[in-house]
């Protein structure tokens, strides 16, 4: 099986790739959902999305890196559904503390990964989005950005809200250090 | 100046393999999906469970007389995965689903009550499994090993393959073959001696995942 991974063939490429790429989309999806049935949803849209790319003719190289970026945008996709479909009140966006946000952008504190991944669970699809990228995969703005389909501008003004929101959220958290003070 | 907090909820990425089940499935849709007609641009959405879209419209389903080694046998000898098994409260599989490549099998123990029968118990099969394979040399020497009778050893055919065929330890025939070029029939029949080769109505299939009835 291993060998020929460059035929030339985008289509013989990406069945050649799949059983190594598998992995790697699958634990790029699940690291950020945490959810095994969403990660294997998500990474099945991944590949048959992939292949609709190959058949289309639109990529030159069939690649894991390749994989990842269309990961991206399938997993926001995917938060966006279930925004959609959940129609869940987005209490964070309709925080008023948010919009005025005096000193929410220093903040000294050392974060608990756990409560942070949970925190993000509790965010709007746009702004879990923002923060994913941008944190997470640490992308720069501009990569973002395009991600997002937005001007860097907007996506720098949508990041300082997400990191608001995420404030908020996280600190309403039972566990953070703030409420568990003796 | 402080750092941003935010900066540690960066992830490295590991490559996590998924459940097993699921790649195979998943493969097989994948390789359906690339060979599917090229105006037939659906894009699958994973809520569907709509069982055609995972398999092709004819697939083996094979009576063993023991079908938990069968399953071990096709796993280690063709490099199949086991997708799906049940297992009957008496202990004999009912059923049970393998992908291998880009096709799927499935198999069950005997129920003659059902009249269901392994080739063992009917003295024979009427029935070849075309297999290929990246390289029928490997699968033939662990074949062999694993207890199946080979007619002969694989070798090149004109017909553009790599080709052995055998029984395996069950009862059940496979032509196994790997890729060796493509002639075309023109090719073929000048050095096939003693059959005439005619071809068939070439083309559009059509594009529906079920065949059509013939009207």
């Amino acid at each position: 099986m291993a060998g020929a991974r460059t035929s030339g063939d985008p289509r013989a490429d990406l069945l050649a790739l799949y059983d190594e790429a598998v992995a790697h989309v699958y634990g790029y999806v699940l690291a950020r959902c945490r959810d095994r049935a969403t990660a294997e949803d998500v990474t099945a849209d991944v590949f048959l999305g992939a292949v609709d790319d190959v058949r289309r003719s639109v990529v030159g190289h069939v690649t894991t890196a390749w994989l990842i970026g269309i990961a991206r945008h399938k997993l926001i996709d995917h938060w966006r559904r279930m925004e959609r479909e959940q129609r869940r009140l987005e209490a964070v966006a309709a925080d008023p503390t948010i919009a005025s946000g005096d000193g929410f952008d220093d903040w000294d504190v050392q974060l608990d990964v756990l409560t942070a991944r949970d925190a993000l669970d509790h965010l709007g699809a746009h702004h879990r989005a923002a923060l994913t990228l941008r944190y997470l995969d640490d992308l720069p703005v501009a990569a973002v950005a395009d991600v997002l389909g937005r001007t860097v501008h907007a996506t720098e003004a949508l990041l300082v809200r997400a990191r608001r929101a995420f404030r908020v959220v996280y600190e309403s958290q039972p566990g953070t250090p703030e409420e568990v003070q003796p | 100046m402080t750092s941003d907090p935010f900066d540690q909820l960066r992830l490295s990425d590991q490559p996590v393999p998924p459940d097993r089940r699921f790649a195979a499935r998943l493969r097989v849709r994948v390789a359906n999906a690339l060979s599917d007609p090229p105006r037939e641009r659906r894009t699958f959405m994973t809520t569907d469970t709509d069982p055609t879209t995972t398999t092709t419209s004819l697939v083996p389903y094979l009576c063993v007389s023991a079908a938990t080694d069968a399953l071990a046998w096709y796993t280690d000898v063709f490099g199949a995965v086991e997708t799906v098994r049940f297992t009957g409260d008496d202990g004999r599989i009912g059923h049970a689903e393998m992908t291998v490549g880009t096709s799927s099998f499935m198999l069950s123990d005997e129920y003659p009550e059902l009249d269901v029968h392994s080739p063992q118990s009917l003295g024979g099969t009427p029935v070849t499994l075309h297999l290929a394979v990246p390289d029928v040399d490997a699968v033939y020497e662990r074949a062999v090993a694993a207890g199946a009778v080979a007619a002969g050893e694989p070798k090149d055919e004109s017909y553009g393959a790599r080709s052995v065929s055998m029984h395996d330890p069950f009862g059940h025939r496979w032509m196994v073959q790997t890729p060796t070029g493509s002639p075309t029939w023109e090719d073929v029949q000048a050095q096939t001696d003693g059959f005439t080769i005619t071809q068939g109505a070439t083309g559009d299939a059509g594009t529906s995942d079920l065949p059509s009835d013939p009207a």
